[in-house]
């Protein structure tokens, strides 16, 4: 349990420069916020508001100078981020889901103690408890931003960064903006970006102006501390790694249930890559079906495997939801382990899947305890290689072309091990090796599951 | 930002670079240790019993074998480093050395088959250390490839270093399969007891290597100035852009 | 015979390879330059203000 320092600055950035490509977006940021305090960064488009609430709240590296928050902690420490509440310019919500399993992903990831109550009454605040148990897909623009708002402040934050938390919610809304962050986040030292001064005036806060990169008036010089108005408060405290990784695969299961953009479609896939090795070979086949089932499935698992591999990252990219991961309090190398989770069940469903089709339409023997066993351990060692490498991907251009290009290779000791059991189960060759190629294949998902753990929270962050 | 040197940004001539006496010294080596490599793979070693003549590939199949693989452990280093220190010195310098890796082992590929085509009557074999060999120039293939995909280039730093230590995986495993499988591929002659190749052809190698170390420093030095000079080249016209909005 | 025009492929093969490399960088390093030298040309010349630029 942490409690904060009322006299310690809440938010603190030093001298920050931020390089964005080849742009030097902030040349030299330096503010102070007390606990409690709020602050409003107006400046044209392209001066670098949202480029400094992301530095701030650690999704970008500085390249120069320090950010601290909550006294003295980077935003890279995990604890630090447990008191952090951050809306970007676009609030990270799972469409699949209702308004209500979203702020309750987002508690388990928070650590929030008693979330039932904590969601319903930000629901109310908010102005969403009629709407609580719709899917986010069917809410307009302003009811996101709300939901957004209710997430970002679900945990009692001391620390909160809103990229212009007045776009697009309606004047009501915009007149509401103070009450809701009275309600939810009393104690929180607030810094957001509008282009409405008279919103910033509406929450009392104080105008830092930015403009191409730099304050034009340092508010260092004001700090506004003032200690005894705030008490001190009990943070949540974060969640343990092992139930924040579960949270995230949890959460995962119940998106692709709800969408089924995945699984129903590498079925197909996997069914009509039998049908067709059926059609065009069956006649022709003596002996041989064996190696051809063998081949076909260890294919079919592969690309399967590239398939969902490379939306596997992609997708939260796409949607903003990857930067509402990267700022709960938890290592980042529990997302990689969540995705990898997801993928290697995936993929392990629709190879075992293929046995059965396999093994009906070619009349093989496959479906046997040895070749489960080898599509399972498989999966997992294929998803080792993919998880991390789909998050290499993400910003890349033709991530679709260029994924197979990278799953293909390192992947092939693992369809050798997956072809020497299948033959060895189908008499195919002597049996006898099986423990060796079970033994690669533990090898390579140790491996690889190791560097991912380890190489995963370098890719997240840029 | 990393600064270049104004006297290398004058505009050199072709031979405008061995002005600079480092640069000189470093061809003038070049020169020297490919002429006496070349001398003593043709002259000074004798025949081999067997193959008579073109076991000579050799020369060129296993140098260029090592400094692929010395190339891709540079790769790793310079993507630690640049993951830790966060300089674009060491990412440049994985570059560099990823590019000229898939080259060492292109040719490597290259001789390797030529040399099959003429012992075994044929130009590939799915043999380990040539099937491990394949697989580590497509995994450092799709590192050049990654590259090329991603515009950012902090996004792409990124990115690639972690490619980068990750491929590293693949050399042990290209260097031990001929001791794991069975292989065709002859064994390790030079690092076993023994060894069984004569001083002459032993020497040779060895100076073959050290003429191909130099060769792999200079295209080093080479590729990583291009690559700071195009850095460069992008601030500067992102600064003539910047400079022409504030004008307007 | 047909054994040294394997041994002469293979080492064609290298030369290409490796002075054909060093060629190919040499040369994009030039050009490189000599359009880094022309920008820097632009850059000062029809700036008024010339100590603005030299930070």
């Amino acid at each position: 349990m942490q409690t904060t320092r009322p006299t310690s600055p809440a938010i603190v950035a030093d001298d920050l420069h931020v390089r964005l490509g080849q742009r030097n977006v902030l040349r030299g940021v330096s503010l102070a916020l007390a606990p409690g305090e709020r602050m409003a960064i107006v400046g044209p488009n392209g001066a670098g508001k949202t480029t400094l609430l992301r530095a701030l709240a650690g999704l970008l590296r500085p390249r120069r100078g320090r950010v601290a928050l909550r006294g003295s902690q980077s935003p890279e420490d995990p604890d630090a981020r447990g008191g952090l509440g951050f809306l970007g310019h676009r609030p990270p919500l799972y469409p699949h889901l209702t308004a209500r399993e979203n702020l309750a992903f987002a508690a388990r990831l928070q650590g929030v103690t008693e979330g039932a109550e904590r969601i319903q009454g930000a629901l109310v605040t908010v102005g969403l408890a009629a709407d609580a148990n719709r899917l986010v897909r069917h809410f307009s623009r302003g009811m996101q931003q709300r939901l957004g708002l209710a997430l970002a402040l679900l945990a009692d934050p001391d620390v909160v960064l809103l990229d212009e938390p007045d776009a697009s919610l309606d004047s009501a809304g915009v007149d509401d903006l103070p009450r809701m962050l009275d309600a939810l986040a009393p104690r929180a030292a607030v810094l957001f970006s509008t282009h409405d001064e008279r919103v910033a005036h509406a929450l009392g806060a104080r105008i830092a102006r930015l403009e191409a990169g730099r304050l034009t008036d340092d508010p260092r010089k004001t700090p506004n501390l003032t200690p005894p108005t705030v008490p001190t408060q009990v943070r949540p405290r974060p969640p343990s790694f092992g139930r924040a990784v579960w949270a995230m695969i949890a959460k995962d299961t119940r998106v692709e249930w709800r969408a089924r953009e995945q699984v129903p479609t590498l079925l197909m896939f996997t069914l009509l890559a039998a049908v067709v090795f059926d059609m065009a070979f069956i006649a022709a086949l003596g002996s041989e079906v064996a190696a051809v089932a063998v081949g076909v499935l260890w294919i079919s698992v592969l690309l399967a495997a590239t398939l969902a591999g490379t939306r596997l990252f992609a997708t939260e990219y796409e949607r903003g939801t990857l930067d509402g991961l990267l700022v709960a309090p938890v290592d980042p190398s529990g997302i990689y382990l969540a995705k990898f989770t997801l993928l290697a069940l995936e993929t392990a469903f629709v190879g075992v899947a293929q046995l059965v089709f396999l093994s009906l339409l070619l009349n093989v023997s496959l479906f046997q305890a040895s070749t489960i066993g080898a599509v399972v351990l498989a999966a997992a060692a294929i998803s080792a290689i993919l998880a991390l490498q789909s998050s290499l991907v993400v910003s890349a251009r033709a991530r679709e072309m260029l994924m197979p290009l990278l799953a293909i290779p390192p992947a092939v000791p693992v369809l050798l091990a997956g072809v020497g059991i299948s033959l060895g189960a189908l008499e195919v060759t002597p049996a006898g090796q099986q423990g060796a190629w079970f033994g690669l294949l533990a090898v390579v998902t140790v491996v690889f599951l190791a560097l991912g753990t380890v190489l995963y929270p370098h890719a997240a962050r840029s | 930002m990393s600064q270049v040197r104004t006297s290398e940004l004058a505009r050199p001539g072709w031979l405008g670079a061995l002005r600079h006496p480092g640069t000189a010294a470093l061809y003038a080596l070049l020169l020297l240790s490919m002429g006496l490599a070349l001398f003593m793979a043709f002259i000074f070693a004798p025949a081999e019993r067997v193959q008579a003549e073109v076991y000579r590939l050799l020369f060129v199949h296993v140098p260029s074998a090592w400094l692929a693989f010395a190339a891709f452990g540079v790769v790793a280093v310079g993507s630690v480093m640049y993951l830790v220190r966060g300089k674009s010195r060491w990412d440049r310098l994985a570059l560099a050395s990823a590019e000229i890796g898939v080259l060492f082992t292109t040719l490597t590929l290259v001789t390797g088959s030529v040399w099959g085509r003429s012992v075994w009557g044929v130009w590939w074999q799915w043999d380990p250390r040539l099937t491990t060999t394949l697989i580590m120039w497509f995994i450092y293939v799709s590192y050049l490839a990654l590259r090329a995909y991603i515009d950012d280039p902090n996004a792409r730093q990124r990115m690639a270093s972690v490619l980068g230590i990750v491929g590293v995986v693949s050399v042990p495993i290209v260097w031990f399969s001929v001791e794991w499988w069975r292989s065709l591929h002859p064994t390790p002659s030079v690092t076993s007891p023994g060894g069984g190749m004569p001083r002459e052809m032993l020497t040779t190698l060895m100076v073959s290597v050290a003429a191909f170390t130099v060769f792999y420093v200079v295209l080093l030095r080479q590729r990583m100035q291009l690559e700071l000079a195009a850095t460069e080249l992008g601030s500067l016209r992102e600064r003539l852009h910047e400079r022409n909005e504030e004008s307007a | 015979m047909s054994d040294l025009l394997y041994l002469f492929i293979g080492f064609s093969a290298v030369w290409i390879g490796i002075f054909g490399y060093l060629v190919y960088v040499t040369g994009r390093v030039r050009n490189v330059r000599d359009e880094l030298h022309d920008l820097r040309g632009q850059l000062d010349a029809p700036q008024a203000g010339r100590e603005a630029s030299s930070h």
